[in-house]
């Protein structure tokens, strides 16, 4: 007797965590959403920011944020769809292999803050490069390779032995078989992955405040000559990102509009990695049921 | 006039580790034609070793041109692992080692310095379950002559078509080539998965057990096929139902425990085994 | 039969040839790719190590004071003309929202765990499973600034002080690993094999009985691996615990006054100081310390997972 009621009093409160967890979301999203959307607005998006008034806008943190992942998605990708395919299909298993899955798992674990404080060091001080989208899309690709290898490696490893045995077996050398067999047929977890950790680094700030800095210099838009200092392009300009403004407006606390800027800017944080959850989920079954059927 | 070079170790190449075949076959005009029945593989006290594990022990057989030989056995007896060694699947296989010859049309393809895409590109494989990529059924087809150098979009439509039409499906899928393979069903699946392995113009084809996870009517359409097949190729199938080797092979190999117990003609093992275990085995007094 | 075979023959054995120059690129191409990421990694270690290091070799600190000693003032000289670099707030700040967080969110990540895998796996999959990849996908900042924003004035008005310190900190943080921890209880948790559930029902014990004594205690292993992990989340999270901390380098009388962790400190003095300054120095060892607690907590999860095998 006593344990039905144990049982029933379990459940319910199961129940009740499980509905505080939803609410919890819910309120974190709608919280977060309503205060910002309402200071959301074009001119928000584009301007620049203001240093002592209130009025200022994201513009060029946006852009920023934008061209970092772009940037740093194009160096990570090859470098972790190499790391993944080895771990994938070489990688024997000895000591060797262990003590890489320790060296990757050290760097996964690292703080984001020593990720960036390295890319402090390496980057802009060691290397000369000062602050800089350089520095900060290098940095970034530290903090997101670990994840994207392991990614990679699962959505590799997913695919069944008997594809391996299928080109192996027409005289296709392995390298060929990974290729043209096997990563086409874990793209769709592999664009996935691509697009979960995109999220994840275009959210990421601890890196990126002594790496690509915390001011962005006038931005002329319409010169797209990477060279040119007031290019958008240049790699080697100082490049605040959407989310390591939001701390400094907030740390510095010096503009008086200072809740409704990081309202705003946390509202447009947040709807990006919404869409970029979603859109991960949806555009991997899209792939899946081309490949698949039709 | 048979010719068989085989280029291995040339002191005056650096290529350490390029045994490559190159042959010329027999032709069956020529007078070296003795017998009407042509040893095309044959394995030498082949053993396997699953790392410590002796899984083959010491099998020799001959497997003739343009016949299909069946082996059969219960489960676990070392009848897959041995058709995995003829086209050296074995090696993918992590501590496994195989001792012994393994001899092709004369050539040792367990030799060191064999070059194994070569050997299966010579000695096609199907496997239990189809395995047909997430490709269309073109791209399927086309796979092994496009990644061994024939890029002439002419030529490969020829031999897609050319394979389909062996394989018995050409028929059932000429409209719809670009659709995936994966949305064809069991039994066209892994015709498709014979034609894959045809287009790449293999002169032995392995089935291991390649009806088995097929309904009854494909089961019937794929034995009917290797029927065709042997006009062209030498089949070497690995079956565990006893019915279908004995209507479909002219050879029988019964295996016991990794060990050859019988080699004949289907016939002949059928009716007159000559092993007490072979015909325990046929008349089902074990599994 | 056989000019097929010779027409085909020539132009396959150079192929053959090629191909085992394809296999070696390939091989070669990924291998140093991932010779890549280890030479990054042991590249982070010696630089952390050796700045960090040298606050004791350069400026000739004593580890036993910056271990635990109180005060942090890494300018000034004390009577042994050693710089005054007492990390222990520090240390204790960060153990201290670590601890607590994970001690706070423990039961709502199992109890989220259990619920998504025992009591209504159907709802828990459509609904639980966005929820936890959502909160995952929040950036910290956001998570700090609602902090800011939220649960400072919140403290503030409901309790004594300012609002920000431990307290502020331990909420922030315990939404903040919550994802974490139950994501990875759900994984412990499914791992049990369900013939163990299955015979504990036939043995007549109810739904609770059954998880409480065979599913948890199965997945124990595996849940405090959960734990680890997000305390290991929690010690190495910056920005959003620097934002409601307080950041005072004192060891605070209570949870409600400012107080500091080894990340905050981190993030605020870097910008301020020189490098090769002992102030600079300092700060390094700090990083060095989140280096080798990040090293422990992987040694700990390694331990636990060991220990499963033999459960």
């Amino acid at each position: 007797m006593k344990a039905k009621i144990a049982d029933r009093i379990a459940t319910v409160v199961f129940y009740i965590i499980a509905l505080l967890l939803v609410l919890l979301l819910a309120g974190l999203l709608g919280y977060i959403l309503l205060k910002g959307l309402s200071h959301i607005s074009w001119h928000f998006i584009t301007s620049p920011p203001e240093s002592f008034q209130a009025g200022g806008g994201i513009g060029p943190q946006l852009f920023n944020s934008l061209y970092l992942l772009v940037l740093t998605m194009l160096i990570s990708v090859p470098l972790s769809l190499g790391a993944g395919i080895y771990m994938a299909e070489y990688a024997k298993k000895n000591i060797w292999t262990n003590i890489l899955r320790t060296v990757i798992e050290v760097l996964s674990s690292l703080p984001s803050i020593v990720v960036g404080l390295f890319g402090f060091l390496f980057f802009v001080i060691s290397m000369g490069w000062g602050f800089s989208i350089l520095s900060g899309a290098l940095a970034l690709t530290l903090f997101n390779l670990p994840l994207m290898v392991r990614v990679v490696e699962d959505s590799i490893r997913g695919v069944p032995s008997s594809q391996r045995e299928a080109g192996l077996a027409l005289g296709v050398s392995k390298w060929e078989t990974i290729k043209h067999v096997l990563l086409p047929a874990a793209l769709p977890g592999i664009i996935t992955g691509i697009i979960l950790a995109s999220g994840r680094v275009f959210g990421e700030a601890a890196a990126l405040i002594y790496t690509a800095g915390m001011s962005s210099p006038n931005l002329d838009f319409t010169n797209w000559n990477p060279f040119s200092p007031t290019s958008p392009l240049n790699p080697l300009r100082p490049a605040e990102t959407l989310a390591v403004h939001i701390w400094k407006v907030n740390g510095e606390a010096v503009i008086p509009d200072v809740n409704a800027v990081s309202s705003g800017a946390s509202a447009v944080l947040v709807l990006f990695i919404l869409v970029f959850n979603v859109s991960a989920r949806w555009i991997g079954k899209r792939i899946y049921r081309r490949m698949t059927s039709s | 006039m048979a010719t068989t070079t085989l280029m291995k170790e040339n002191k005056a190449s650096s290529n350490v580790r390029s045994g490559v075949m190159t042959m010329t076959v027999p032709d069956s005009s020529s007078e070296n034609q003795l017998k009407s029945e042509n040893v095309v593989l044959k394995t030498n006290s082949l053993r396997v070793f699953y790392g410590n594990h002796l899984a083959i022990k010491n099998v020799s057989a001959s497997f003739m041109e343009n016949r299909v030989t069946a082996l059969i056995g219960p489960s676990g007896c070392g009848k897959s692992t041995y058709l995995r060694s003829l086209n050296r699947m074995n090696d993918e296989i992590p501590g496994c080692r195989i001792e012994g010859e393994i001899l092709y049309r004369g050539i040792d393809l367990n030799h060191p310095q064999a070059n194994v895409f070569d050997i299966r590109k010579r000695i096609g494989m199907v496997f239990q379950r189809p395995n047909p990529f997430a490709k269309s059924i073109f791209e399927n087809v086309a796979f092994g002559p496009k990644h061994h150098g024939v890029k002439n979009k002419q030529l490969l439509e020829e031999i897609v078509e050319k394979s389909l039409r062996k394989a018995a499906l050409w028929d059932e899928v000429k409209d719809r080539l670009h659709r995936s393979a994966l949305a064809l069903s069991g039994g066209q699946q892994q015709r498709l998965c014979i034609a894959r392995a045809l287009a790449m113009e293999p002169d032995v084809l392995l089935l291991d057990e390649p009806a088995s996870a097929l309904d009854p009517v494909s089961t019937g359409k794929v034995e009917e096929l290797i029927e065709e097949l042997k006009k062209d190729y030498t089949v070497i199938i690995v079956t565990h139902n006893m019915q279908q080797a004995a209507r479909i092979s002219d050879y029988t190999a019964f295996f016991y425990m990794g060990e050859l117990v019988e080699f004949g003609e289907t016939t002949e093992l059928f009716t007159n085994p000559k092993k007490k275990q072979t015909e325990d085995y046929i008349t089902g007094n074990f599994g | 039969m056989s000019d097929r075979v010779v027409e085909w023959t020539k132009m396959k054995s150079a192929r053959a040839k090629s191909k085992i120059w394809i296999e070696r690129r390939g091989r070669m191409v990924t291998l140093l790719c991932v010779a890549f990421m280890v030479f990054v990694a042991a590249s982070i270690l010696y630089f952390v190590t050796s700045k960090g290091l040298s606050t004791f070799v350069i400026n000739k600190a004593s580890i036993t004071d910056f271990l635990f000693g109180k005060e942090w003032d890494p300018g000034k000289l004390d009577k042994e003309g050693k710089p005054v670099v007492g990390a222990l707030p520090m240390i204790e700040g960060s153990f201290a929202v670590t601890l607590f967080s994970a001690l706070i969110c423990a039961p709502f990540a199992i109890g989220g765990a259990v619920f998504m895998t025992e009591i209504s796996p159907k709802f828990g999959k459509r609904i639980l499973q966005p929820v936890i990849e959502l909160l995952v996908g929040i950036p910290s900042v956001v998570y700090g600034f609602t902090g800011l924003s939220l649960v400072v004035p919140f403290l503030r008005d409901h309790f004594s002080g300012s609002g920000f310190g431990i307290a502020a900190a331990t909420i922030v943080l315990t939404v903040m690993i919550l994802p974490t921890m139950m994501s990875l209880s759900v994984d412990a948790i499914l791992a049990v094999p369900a013939s163990l559930r299955e015979a504990s029902l036939a043995l007549g014990a109810t739904r609770w009985q059954t998880i409480y004594k065979v599913v948890l205690r199965t997945a124990r292993p595996g849940i405090l691996t959960a734990m680890i992990f997000g305390m290991a989340r929690a010690f190495g999270e910056a920005l959003a615990v620097q934002m409601v901390i307080g950041n005072s380098a004192v060891i605070p009388k209570s949870l409600m006054e400012p107080a500091s962790t080894l990340t905050s400190i981190l993030t605020m003095g870097m910008g301020n100081t020189v490098m090769g300054q002992v102030e600079n120095n300092a700060l390094w060892t700090l990083a060095l310390i989140l280096l080798l607690m990040s090293l422990i907590f992987i040694m700990i999860v390694r331990i636990l997972g060991r220990r499963r095998t033999f459960e």
